[in-house]
Parts: C-alpha cells; structure tokens; sequence
C-alpha cells in the first residue's frame, strides 16, 4: 500500500510520485489532493467536447487538444493542476506531463468541483499569458460561460439553454449546445 | 399552519403572500423557493459591505444601499429574487417590495448557495439594464468576484487576498480585503 498522501512535495516530487493506485491527484501549494472520480454526465461531456475540439483543429496542427491536461501555475513551482481539456499548439515532445502554453483551457463542471474550479483554479489560469479563452461548462444543466481574454480584461459570456451554440474563438469551434447535451440528463431549468 | 408551499404563484400572488413563518422565499419560475437561513460569516459580511457601500453613497442621496433586496426578471413576471445587497438611485417609495433600477447588485457566496447565485440568478441580473455591477464575494475566503458591464460585454475582475483592495465603480467605493473580513474565520488560504 502507498503511503498517504499528507506531506508537502516539490512539483518534481508529485511529477514522479505513484501512490500505487489509480487516484488522480492535483498538487495544490505543495499538497497533493485526489480529485473525485467524475460522474457520467461528466466524462460524456468530456469526450463530446474534446472530440469537437480536436477535430477543428485538424488543419492546424500541430495544435490538438488533450484531455486530462496538466497546467502549471506561471508564478510558482508547488502547483499542479489538471484541467479537464486544454488546447495547445506546441508541439507534443515525448514523455513532457504538464501542458505548454496552453491556448484553451476547459473545466467540466460539477457540484462538488465548482468551486474549487472557480475559486482556485480559474485565478491560476487566468495569469497563464497564452491562454486565449477558458470554457467553465456545466455537467448537470444547459449552462456554459466562457472567459475571453481581451487585452488586459477578461470578458464574461454565457452560454444557456439548448437553442444557442456555443462559439470558441480560440479554436474556431462552433456547436449547438443541444448536440452536446443530446442523451445527458440534466436538472430541470427553472429558469426557463 | 400554512399551506404546504408547491403550486405554482404569479409574481403578485408571491408578494401578497405569507406562508405565515419567518422564512424568506425567492419565486423562480413560478415556484416559491425557501432561502437557507444565512451562516453567521454571511450576516457579518453583509451587514459590511451595506454599511460601506451606504456610507459611500451620502453624498449621492437618493442613491442608498439596502439588504435582502427583491429583484425581478426584466423578461417575465413569474421570478423574484431576493440579492443580498443592492443599490439603487431611485427614491424610495412607501410600500415598495422591489428594487427599481439596480446600479449595483451583491450576492454573498455560500458552499451551498453559490451554484444557484451564479447559474440562476446572475444570467438574469445580467439582463438588468441598469446593472453597471454585480459583486460576489465569498463568505469563507477573500475572494471576490466583480462582474462590470463594459460596452455589450461583462468584464470580470477576480480581487483575492488580504492585500487587495476591492474597488466598485457604481458607487466610488474602495475597501481593503481585509477590513471588510476582520474577524471572520476564513479557510486556510494557499
């Protein structure tokens, strides 16, 4: 059995660390943290919007977007995260972890997760210089907002319901949030 | 004792209604929704940020800043949200159950109430065209999250920290971070 996972590490630690099991963790200012198995609605979303992605960037490579992706924090070397999909157009170099400079970056929302998403993660990604565009998408309603970088502001737009497309600039992707949402269950919209 | 709250109200039916308790209701879509009584870090935050905001709106009068301020969706009559905090420039008038042209609206973030602040009730004070501001700030950490309308864009601003300043434009107010949260216990932060 590993050993738990209670002490600080240095990034290069928690690069190399295995605790045996197949937990995924986050290092977060020196402390890794396990990040809760994904719903369903989740990974389907997931894998929706990651193939989207990626296919729009056929003839751009090398850009291609990846899921799982490990972003780093520009401004310290204790932190690890892992966003749901990032989008880079570095080319892939063998046996790199993290993510270089990524142009987009995506976080599925759920319940359990948003805040720690928004409140710890979304800062770290907003000082990351290449990052163009951040999608926070919900797993449990027809809901997006994306975070558009526009010199030194970042614009807010949302995105709700099942009638409007979601529009990325960062990758020239356009979809119907309907398509991406067709099959997962989701909460009942008492806005609408 | 009152009726169970489940059928669906107007929004007229909601304001002249009493449930005949001390819980505080929101109408959304039609259905009347119970608000969670506050934690004590919410109350003490609010009372705050009212009183500073207010303070800073003297010079302004009618502008005030008042609590648990009744907002109504600007596109359909079956909603009524209650902010934590809002200002107006429009004078009060006896009898009044709502904000008449928000400048300024606050929601105080809770673990269990923030995804209903953000995915429900923010779209809708986004569509407010007197909103200038939407303030969120968290109940458990300095964070704070400030929505300003810049053009046909909302721009937002994170304000993170003790050290920050939180600066709102719609009513020339600029608080330390850590005045507005002196004594409240926050996590522990990074």
């Amino acid at each position: 059995m590993a050993e738990p996972a209670i002490r600080t590490m240095t990034l290069d630690e928690f690069l190399r660390w295995d605790d045996g099991t197949d937990t995924r963790y986050e290092l977060v200012a020196g402390f890794p943290m396990a990040m809760a198995p994904p719903a369903e609605a989740h990974r389907i979303l997931a894998v929706r919007l990651v193939s989207r992605l990626d296919a729009a960037l056929a003839m751009r490579r090398p850009c291609n977007a990846q899921i799982e992706a490990g972003v780093l924090r520009p401004d310290r070397a204790d932190t690890y995260f892992v966003a749901d999909i990032g989008v880079t157009c570095t080319p892939n170099k063998r046996g790199r972890q993290a993510i270089e400079e990524p142009v987009l970056l995506v976080e599925i929302l759920s319940p359990s997760t948003e805040r720690h998403d928004r409140q710890v993660k979304l800062p770290a990604y907003r000082q990351i210089d290449s990052v163009e565009e951040i999608l926070l998408i919900d797993s449990q309603s027809v809901y997006a907002e994306i975070l558009r970088r526009e010199g030194d502001r970042w614009i807010s737009e949302l995105v709700q319901g099942p009638t409007v497309s979601l529009r990325l600039s960062s990758v020239e992707l356009s979809v119907p949030m309907a398509e991406l949402y067709d099959g997962i269950a989701i909460e009942p919209d008492p806005g609408s | 004792m009152a009726a169970p709250a489940i059928q669906s109200m107007t929004l007229d039916e909601f304001l002249r209604w009493d449930d005949g308790t001390d819980t505080r209701y929101e109408l959304v879509a039609g259905f009347p929704l119970a608000m969670a009584p506050p934690a004590r870090a919410h109350g003490i935050l609010c009372a705050r940020l009212a009183g500073a905001i207010d303070a800073a709106l003297r010079a302004r009068r009618p502008c005030m800043a008042q609590t648990d301020a009744g907002i109504v969706r600007p596109d359909r009559d079956d909603s009524f949200f209650v902010a934590d905090v809002a200002v107006t420039c429009r004078a009060y008038e006896p009898g009044e159950q709502l904000v008449k042209d928000p400048i300024l609206i606050v929601e105080i973030l809770s673990p269990r109430t923030e995804r209903h602040d953000r995915h429900v009730k923010l779209p809708v004070y986004r569509q407010i065209d007197t909103v200038e501001e939407i303030l969120l700030i968290d109940s458990e950490s300095p964070y704070a999250e400030i929505l300003r309308r810049w053009g046909d864009h909302w721009i937002t601003e994170l304000v993170q920290g003790p050290n920050a300043s939180l600066r709102l434009s719609s009513v020339e107010l600029s608080a330390p971070m850590a005045e507005l949260y002196d004594g409240i216990a926050i996590e522990p932060g990074e």
